[in-house]
């Protein structure tokens, strides 16, 4: 849990209005987190799962916690901390195994480009704008837990110790999980793109444990390879990467048009993950939530 | 003081993708290289940054100076300096991949190959890049042959630079001359990689008529 102290003043605000039954303060929280909380749960859930009501004991849960001071983190968090809690209590996250999805290929020692592409990244069509059900589609192409952690991070915008209280790892194993996963999901909207078929059972690759959690590489542009380069996509897109690492990195994307390529893609990917269309909430959702309050919000 | 700045075509910035209109201000914020501010640079720089465009920038208030950038809170386009055009590019990746094949040549007359030298570098004054291919994949066999693994990488940066000229950026070329400096067993200069950065500003400086003196 974070020092309530370092709420943003917009949570803590909207916390207090909430308690005292201020309806536009629920609407506005609402407003501002349905989207997140409808994106996880889709992402989450078993297919075929009840989506819409699973969302709603979460927020039911959320605005009774609010009621009753409970709250110590950010409300957005909070709240998705409670999709995946309802998710488990009903049974209904998703256990399916996914069948293991392609890594770039770089090629091996003892060449002299060891480490650059082996086979170059197709590129995407001009234009291409995803749809939602190819995002959700690449969504659930990506081991479940990654995919939470994907959707914390890129979609919710989560800061990495509130993610922490959902996913259980800590902020510096999600720098590089999400290294990962974010080529994962590239690799995943590649074959949604292809309109290739969710493949069947495989190997679920489960969320392991990072190989490096190190904030500055001390890499060179003269001798960064394409397998380091792609591993620090996300951070450069985050501007998590120190001058001299982000100096090397952009000279090498001048001079490599794959790992242009594969940049270029990674943040469209997580551009199309971060405004992913949602479902609106029900009427009746805000009625519950007045119920779960204990007054009358109308 | 003039700086320079790289730009993909339509003057768009190649990371930020700000399209930039001529002679406009832009006002960015407290400059901090890599995350805000304008970024440019000075004539050394120039071999990192290759792209499509090439604008003369002005800049204002104080600048921020950093290895192959420099970065300040206001700037503009002036103009785009129309020597840096396609044919320009297309005979600096040729120059880069001649320079490529005289690192190679040099290692090879250093690994007591010197047929394999003179014939790589005669191919490079008297035939078109095409030919090349061909004579330093034979030098690249008679370096390995002889164990001579470190001119047989530097002529397979002949290949590869050969092959960079049809299929990949201006940028690549460069990159692969210095690289293939940066691989040589013996060299005069402290940091071969950054002696050929320079080494191609000047040129750039030349054939581009940039009132500079590169350090």
């Amino acid at each position: 849990m974070t020092d309530p102290g370092s709420w943003p003043d917009s949570d803590r605000s909207l916390c207090d209005r909430i308690s005292r039954a201020d309806a536009a303060a629920l609407n506005e929280l609402i407003a501002r987190d349905y989207a997140a909380a409808d994106l996880l749960a889709r992402a989450a859930a078993a297919a075929g799962a009840d989506i819409g009501e699973s969302v709603a004991l979460a927020w039911q849960q959320l605005i009774g916690d609010v009621a009753r001071h409970s709250v110590t983190d950010g409300l957005r968090g909070a709240l998705l901390e409670q999709v995946i809690a309802v998710l488990d209590d009903r049974e209904l996250l998703d256990t399916t195994q996914v069948a293991v999805l392609p890594r770039p290929v770089f090629i091996p020692p003892d060449d002299s480009w060891a480490g650059w592409w082996a086979d170059d990244p197709a590129e995407w069509p001009p234009g291409s704008v995803l749809t939602q059900g190819q995002i959700l589609g690449a969504l659930r192409r990506v081991p479940v837990g990654r995919r939470v952690l994907l959707v914390l991070r890129d979609a919710a915008r989560i800061p990495a110790p509130e993610a922490q209280a959902v996913v259980r790892i800590s902020p510096a194993q999600q720098t590089a999980l999400l290294d990962e996963t974010r080529q994962d999901f590239v690799a995943a909207v590649d074959r949604e793109l292809a309109g290739d078929q969710v493949a069947g059972a495989s190997i679920a690759a489960a969320v392991d444990a990072p190989v490096s959690t190190g904030r500055r590489t001390g890499i060179q542009a003269s001798d960064v390879t394409c397998d380091v380069i792609v591993g620090l996509i996300g951070r450069w897109l985050d501007a998590d990467m120190d001058e001299s690492d982000s100096d090397a990195y952009e000279q090498h994307l001048l001079f490599c048009p794959p790992c242009l390529i594969q940049a270029g893609k990674t943040r469209l990917a997580l551009a199309a993950l971060g405004n992913a269309p949602a479902a609106r909430p029900g009427d009746d959702l805000r009625l519950r939530l007045a119920e779960s309050l204990g007054r009358d919000l109308i | 003081m003039t700086f320079w700045k790289f730009l993909r075509g339509g003057a768009v910035s190649p990371f930020a993708g700000y399209a930039w209109e001529s002679g406009k201000w832009v006002t960015s914020g407290m400059p901090h290289p890599c995350r805000a501010g304008v970024h440019a640079c000075r004539a050394v720089d120039l071999p990192y940054w290759l792209n499509a465009e090439l604008w003369q920038f002005e800049l204002d208030g104080p600048i921020s100076r950093a290895p192959h950038k420099v970065v300040a809170a206001r700037g503009r386009a002036v103009a785009r300096v129309a020597e840096w055009d396609p044919s320009a590019a297309r005979d600096l990746a040729v120059a880069c991949a001649v320079r490529t094949a005289g690192h190679a040549a040099d290692e090879l007359a250093d690994s007591h190959l010197g047929d394999q030298a003179a014939r790589l570098a005669d191919a490079v004054t008297t035939t078109p890049p095409e030919a090349w291919a061909s004579v330093a994949q034979g030098c690249s066999e008679a370096a390995s042959a002889r164990e001579a693994p470190r001119a047989s990488r530097l002529c397979g940066y002949v290949l590869d630079a050969v092959g960079a000229l049809e299929a990949y950026p201006v940028a690549s070329s460069a990159y692969i001359a210095a690289r293939a400096a940066n691989q040589r067993s013996s060299a005069a200069e402290a940091d071969p990689y950054v002696a050929e950065r320079i080494w191609q500003a000047n040129w750039l400086a030349a054939r581009l008529g940039l009132e500079v003196t590169i350090p």
